[in-house]
């Protein structure tokens, strides 16, 4: 295409390496940024440079973060005997907004994926283990998908020797919605899930 | 459910066509290429976002377009209206929007819209491979039970899950003993699903297919189905529970455990069920005339809406693709005739519409859709 620049033309091949975004909006991005002033690109530049220069993982749950160990690993007000054992960085997030959760984390980075050739050393596997001795009770929170559901029960075969609590987060009926709009496959999954009451 | 309009965009030779169906039968007719299956493939993407005919999404892209659209607008039987819209552009997921949801995906429309669909092609499944049958309870049951779609899904990926670690070892005689175990468990548990499934749904099932059998020949020729699910051994009259089923399957891994590792794959499991068509005590894949044959599958497919219509309590649509060039005149008028007692909405492809047409005196019921190169003449 030669009635754009080249610049712009690798601006919206970069922006278009982003997740969920496409061509399309690659371009807008690009030709937002060539409307904004001078000062906006430096500053964009800078944060990008800083975010990949400041932030890394912590050397204990490998979250991200800025300073190590990250802060809900070095916080005295956190139970250190729970640890939540995650897929992603931003599943902490999630967990954090609940402000339920008391707990220490634990980013796995992944799952386990025979079929891609995603083996449990591809993952934070070995490190969750190493962390275990003043552990009480593990929770697994990953996602409900086979890939999930065969590393959570995999780990739990690897880490039973250690004797701590094992469990699970549940799944089922989301809240708010009613058994009568939800299908058999999700109600009969939550049966198998239930709890004593 | 009826349809009352369906909207397609740029889906194979269709360009954007507005399509009015008639709530009782509907007859799409047009030389070769017109574009007549098409209109069916609209309905059953719209059902099970598939078309019934192996083939890629791009594929259905119309020629030099980036995307194709259907959309359908339809009725309940309690008259209540639902709409859904299938949006593929090339590269990227299907959209599927209807009146349940945004974004939905293809298990979540499943057996919304029930449909009941007969090509010449699943003439394989009375003397096709056990794939074939396989194949025709998975698509019966997924629209019956979303319980069954999600366990089938997830056996289909432990198994290559499975396959994967066995099949690693063949190659690098290395194995995670502890992964391959996990993943055998959930493999027996979701495949455990699916047989008790499949046993429950043959039991229901015969008798709508004895029905029908016997409505479409006026004979006293006796048909059976029988289950034959991999691995397990079973009495054919008392209940089977699934922890039975489990029980068994373990015995038969624990059994295949070696082999399973020289072979590098999985060797067990209701990927490799089959179902036994018996017509007069004889197997109907050996037995069967030419003409048996095609009762079987006709019957077959009625048993299904039948079935359908009492398990999900909506009347199926039913879609014929051109059957009535493979059947004789007497079949054909038959089997019409029992089309129109079933007060289903149908669509048939036709290439010789008067022929047709000849068959049937009141033809007041009848709305004739022509097509010629994937525009609508009338």
């Amino acid at each position: 295409m030669n009635y754009t620049s080249e610049s712009i033309e690798k601006a919206i091949e970069i922006f278009s390496s982003f997740p969920s975004i496409g061509k399309k909006t690659a371009q807008r991005l690009t030709y937002f940024l060539l409307r904004q002033d001078d000062s906006f690109a430096e500053k964009m530049s800078k944060v990008i440079i800083d975010l990949k220069h400041n932030v890394r993982f912590c050397s204990i749950c490998f979250n991200y973060t800025e300073r190590d160990p990250c802060p809900i690993c070095s916080s005295t007000k956190r139970d250190r005997s729970i640890l939540c054992v995650v897929e992603e960085p931003n599943d902490v997030v999630s967990i954090e907004k609940t402000n339920d959760f008391y707990g220490l984390y634990h980013v796995l980075h992944g799952v386990m994926n025979p079929l891609e050739g995603i083996s449990q050393d591809d993952i934070k596997v070995v490190e969750l283990i190493s962390r275990l001795h003043d552990v009480e009770e593990v929770i697994f929170a990953l996602n409900p998908s086979v890939e999930g559901e065969l590393t959570t029960h995999y780990i739990a075969k690897l880490i039973k020797p250690f004797g701590v609590k094992i469990s699970r987060i549940a799944s089922g009926v989301p809240m708010g919605s009613s058994l009568e709009f939800s299908d058999d496959a999700t109600i009969a999954r939550a049966l198998e899930g239930r709890i004593a009451i | 459910m009826k349809i009352h309009k369906i909207h397609i965009v740029n889906l194979r030779n269709h360009a954007d066509n507005l399509i009015e169906l008639s709530p009782s039968t509907n007859i799409i007719h047009g030389s070769n290429g017109s574009g007549k299956t098409t209109i069916l493939e609209s309905v059953a993407l719209a059902s099970h976002s598939k078309s019934f005919q192996p083939t890629d999404d791009k594929n259905l892209i119309r020629w030099a377009e980036n995307r194709y659209f259907v959309n359908v607008f339809a009725d309940y039987d309690m008259d209540i209206a639902y709409e859904i819209s299938i949006n593929y552009n090339r590269g990227s997921r299907k959209q599927i929007n209807s009146s349940k949801g945004e974004n939905l995906y293809p298990k979540d429309i499943i057996g919304e819209m029930p449909i009941v669909i007969l090509t010449p092609d699943y003439k394989a499944i009375t003397f096709g491979s056990p794939q074939d049958r396989r194949q025709f309870i998975d698509t019966v049951l997924s629209q019956a039970s979303k319980y069954y779609v999600d366990a089938i899904l997830k056996q289909k990926k432990y198994l290559k899950h499975r396959n994967a670690i066995l099949g690693q070892f063949a190659r690098e005689h290395r194995i995670d003993e502890k992964l391959l175990a996990t993943a055998t468990d959930f493999f027996i548990s979701y495949s455990s699903d699916v047989i008790y499934k499949r046993f429950q749904f043959i039991n229901e099932f015969i008798p709508f297919f004895k029905q029908s059998y016997a409505e479409i020949t006026d004979s006293a020729e006796l048909v059976e189905l029988k289950y034959k699910p991999d691995s397990i051994e079973f009495n054919q009259f008392s209940k089977m529970e699934k922890s039975e089923i489990s029980e068994q399957l373990v015995k038969a891994s624990k059994n295949l455990y070696q082999n399973e590792l020289r072979r590098g794959t999985t060797l067990f499991g209701p990927q490799k069920d089959d179902i036994d068509i018996f017509i007069n005590q004889g197997l109907a894949k050996d037995a069967a005339s030419q003409g048996q044959h095609k009762s079987l599958l006709i019957s077959l497919k009625f048993a299904e809406f039948e079935f359908l219509k009492t398990v999900v309590r909506e009347t199926p649509i039913i879609l014929l693709d051109d059957i009535f060039s493979e059947l004789d005149a007497a079949r054909s008028q038959k089997v019409l005739e029992l089309l129109l007692t079933k007060n289903a909405q149908t669509l048939i492809t036709v290439t010789e519409p008067d022929k047709f047409l000849n068959w049937q005196k009141d033809k007041s019921n009848f709305k004739i859709i022509s097509l010629s190169e994937g525009r609508i003449v009338t």
